[in-house]
């Protein structure tokens, strides 16, 4: 059972991309409050930082999650990696907190429905948030790149593995969730 | 850890409903989007009867839409009955002022649950 504290925890999930990046808030894990991508094709970096300042500032976050970028088996491109660790950097300036995610834990938060991929993720999560299906993608070709829009489920699929870890972890006191944290899950 | 609830939920419905700012902005009857982005990002206070039609669009009550605002004006409301029932515990008693006391504190003995209005009795 989740502790009462964490139920309505405003949590923001981000999940950069080449073309910019997807994110999802939410309100506890059963409550999707807000989702979708940001396109940004110039000073990249620059710009990705605004818009997520900018979300930040809409939806006061209690926490911000992104991929665990540094993690070994990590296979996310240098200005991604650089961009994630400016995120939680920028985070821990705005007395948010940050979590970094690996990515085998959200496999392992989705080993339970049978998704082994991507795109397994994307439509356990339909099912689990049918809003979201207007915004799935058809399945991705060997030669096709990677729709933008599946930055959405990737960043939906970080933060119900934030809160999955939440619940597994003891409780622990006010102290410990004080912000200018940044942890690994 | 409790999150204050944003000022409006409007986003979240409208995006739940799969419908556009355009979309929207033409059932609530407005000329253009931009009225309900200013809404959603709550630069902008919507009308009553914009509200009603909020209502009536995303059948949900106003103050799961406005929640933020519902529960700020709700803590406020609280605050002032307090005031209210220690500036008319200074009166002299009568039976009046007595159910009206209780009356007032029956809106706040519901502690952080929703503001309880208590049942209107016959005199």
């Amino acid at each position: 059972m989740m502790d009462a504290r964490y139920r309505e925890l405003r949590v923001l999930a981000i999940d950069p991309h080449s073309r910019g990046f997807g994110y999802a808030v939410f309100e506890g894990p059963l409550c999707l409050v807000d989702w979708g991508t940001k396109d940004v094709r110039q000073d990249k970096e620059r710009v990705a930082l605004e818009r997520i300042g900018e979300l930040v500032r809409r939806y006061l976050p209690t926490v911000i999650v992104v991929e665990d970028c540094a993690h070994g088996k990590s296979r996310r491109n240098a200005r991604v990696r650089q961009l994630t660790a400016r995120i939680l950097a920028a985070a821990r300036e705005s007395a948010v907190e940050g979590r970094a995610v690996p990515r085998a834990a959200v496999y392992r938060t989705f080993a339970g429905t049978g998704a082994g991929t991507k795109y397994g993720i994307a439509t356990a999560l339909v099912r689990a948030f049918p809003e979201l299906m207007v915004r799935l993608p058809p399945p991705r070709k060997p030669w096709q790149t990677e729709d933008s829009r599946m930055s959405i489920f990737d960043a939906v699929a970080l933060g119900l593995t934030y809160f999955r870890n939440l619940r597994r972890e003891r409780p622990r006191s006010q102290d410990n969730l004080s912000p200018n944290t940044v942890r690994r899950a | 850890m409790q999150t204050d609830k944003l000022d409006n939920y409007l986003r979240t419905y409208r995006k739940k409903l799969g419908l556009t700012q355009r979309e929207v902005a033409f059932l609530l009857g407005c000329h253009s989007p931009a009225k309900v982005s200013r809404y959603e990002r709550s630069g902008r206070v919507p009308d009553l009867k914009t509200i009603f039609a909020y209502e009536a669009i995303f059948q949900k009550p106003a103050r799961e839409l406005f929640a933020g605002i519902y529960d700020r004006a709700e803590r406020e409301t609280r605050r002032r009955v307090r005031q209210l029932v220690s500036r008319l515990k200074k009166r002299q008693e009568s039976p009046d002022l007595a159910r009206k006391i209780a009356g007032l504190r029956a809106l706040v003995d519901g502690g952080d649950e929703e503001l309880r209005y208590a049942p209107i009795t016959d005199r």
